[in-house]
């Protein structure tokens, strides 16, 4: 890929395909985030929305087709995977540690983070102690706590009631921008997900592939939604 | 959230260990009447017990669970070394589980005969390897099935934040293992009592082993059933009170 193609883009994907035991599950996927954009990917259960998100990450190997990513990954599992054995300050600061960052400037980016997120009360609590919610929040703040350039997040909102699922949805509308971030966020939630993010790729059909491309960055709630559902229609038919 | 410990079913669990106790007792004293005292009497045996010297009732003690202990400890630090060097490779994954194998095939009398022969009867030796190596294959093949099902998730997070081989056993592998070793240690610890006093019995100069050995040898039936009387309770306290405690409290750290 050109280097100045590249410095414009976070992440490019051109005719990605990937299959398991034989069976094609993403067919021929391409997709541009620019840098600092927020982009959703939205597909029912099963369309291989975390095996692609998985792919970005390097943690999946694909069969075809080029995937390149400008700038450090951070990742938000579908299932917070918190470690129980250590509280909720050690779970943060957990990379930080494997990245050799000195004691103090651990403690002060793990405490800004937790700040920002609303985490401080919690920092001594373990994951069995605290509500979904704030074990969601962990789970972002860890990553988000290794300054990546593009965030990751798979089916954040599952599990989490109204007030929270709200809540997060603020968060993720300003964190990003404040911290100079990429953000890329699959769900089958497209209610809460176009709410943050600027632009949507939906995944649909059987291999998956991007049925459409939905352009909604500063359109009102309403006009997000209402183009949303047509798009959705459209893909359908 | 937070777990509580079950206090019903612990008080319900109580009165069903009363009545077992009740029912063993009866057997034992209608096993006493119809061998005609062959096997010593319920009062016969609290006597030898109440006659027990402390200094020696105490240091019999010491050192049975001295060499059950130490044993049980070297046989963990064994299970964790192997258990990392099989997380490295496929192959040493196949050669630990071999060695495994063939560990779990050999007799624990074979094992107190090698080491007797090795370091002498009156070694303190012995009794501590019997109980290592007949420990280590519990542990070691609680140790390999974690390992071997520590969620394909965790081995993810484990990579997004930037882990080394070192880290993901340490910090992650390790303590997700903690409720598997904490059940494993519970069949361990009382397996390493209950071979270390074999041990003592072929060759030591003290323990519980060795008391139940010479009283035997002396003709004292009270002895045998006193000393292995003591070694029981004491198993039963120790499972009950301490090691199922740490079981349930090991539970904790299994991932949510």
């Amino acid at each position: 890929m050109e280097a100045n193609l590249m410095a414009r883009y976070a992440i490019v994907i051109k005719n990605l395909w990937k299959s398991y035991n034989g069976k094609t599950v993403l067919s021929n996927i391409s997709i541009y985030v620019n840098r600092n954009e927020k982009i959703g990917i939205v597909g029912p259960n099963g369309a291989g929305k975390t095996t692609l998100l998985k792919i970005i990450a390097g943690l999946e190997d694909y069969d075809a087709g080029e995937v390149n990513i400008n700038g450090r990954v951070g990742m938000v599992f579908q299932e917070d995977i918190l470690l129980p054995w250590m509280n909720i300050y050690e779970n943060i600061e957990l990379g930080l540690k494997y990245q050799g960052v000195d004691d103090k400037v651990r403690r002060d980016k793990v405490y800004r983070i937790a700040e920002l997120l609303g985490l401080t009360q919690y920092l001594d609590y373990y994951p069995n102690m605290v509500s979904g919610g704030t074990r969601r929040k962990t789970s972002i703040a860890r990553a988000i706590v290794l300054d990546p350039d593009i965030l990751l997040l798979d089916e954040p909102f599952t599990g989490l009631d109204l007030d929270t699922t709200n809540t997060l949805i603020k968060m993720l509308s300003i964190i990003p921008s404040k911290l100079n971030m990429t953000l890329l966020i699959v769900s089958h939630q497209f209610q809460e997900l176009l709410q943050i993010v600027d632009r949507l790729y939906i995944l649909g059909g059987v291999p998956s592939k991007i049925a459409d491309e939905i352009n909604i960055r500063n359109l009102g709630r309403e006009e997000r939604i209402i183009k949303v559902i047509k798009a959705f229609n459209m893909s359908k038919t | 959230m937070e777990r509580t410990l079950p206090y019903k079913e612990i008080t319900n669990e109580i009165q069903v260990w009363i009545i077992f106790t009740i029912i063993s007792l009866c057997i034992w004293e209608a096993v006493s009447y119809t061998t005609n005292g062959l096997f010593p009497d319920i009062p016969t045996v609290v006597n030898f017990i109440r006659s027990i010297n402390l200094r020696e009732f105490w240091y019999n003690l010491y050192l049975t669970f001295r060499n059950a202990l130490t044993g049980y400890l070297i046989g963990l630090a064994i299970a964790l070394g192997l258990a990392y060097l099989s997380s490295l490779s496929k192959f040493l994954d196949r050669f630990t589980g071999i060695l495994n194998t063939i560990l779990q095939s050999i007799s624990v009398l074979v094992w107190v005969m090698i080491f007797l022969l090795l370091f002498g009867v009156l070694s303190p030796i012995p009794p501590i390897l019997v109980s290592a190596i007949a420990t280590l294959p519990v542990l070691l093949s609680n140790l390999l099935q974690s390992i071997k099902y520590v969620d394909k998730r965790i081995r993810e997070l484990a990579k997004i934040l930037g882990a080394s081989r070192i880290d993901l056993f340490k910090d992650f592998i390790i303590p997700g293992s903690i409720p598997y070793i904490a059940s494993a240690s519970r069949v361990a610890i009382g397996l390493a009592l209950r071979i270390s006093v074999v041990a003592e019995a072929f060759g030591s100069s003290g323990g519980i082993g060795f008391q139940i050995i010479y009283n035997y040898s002396l003709g004292y039936s009270e002895g045998v059933v006193g000393w292995a009387l003591i070694l029981i309770i004491l198993m039963i306290l120790i499972d009950q009170l301490i090691l199922r405690f740490i079981e349930w409290e090991a539970g904790r750290w299994r991932l949510i």
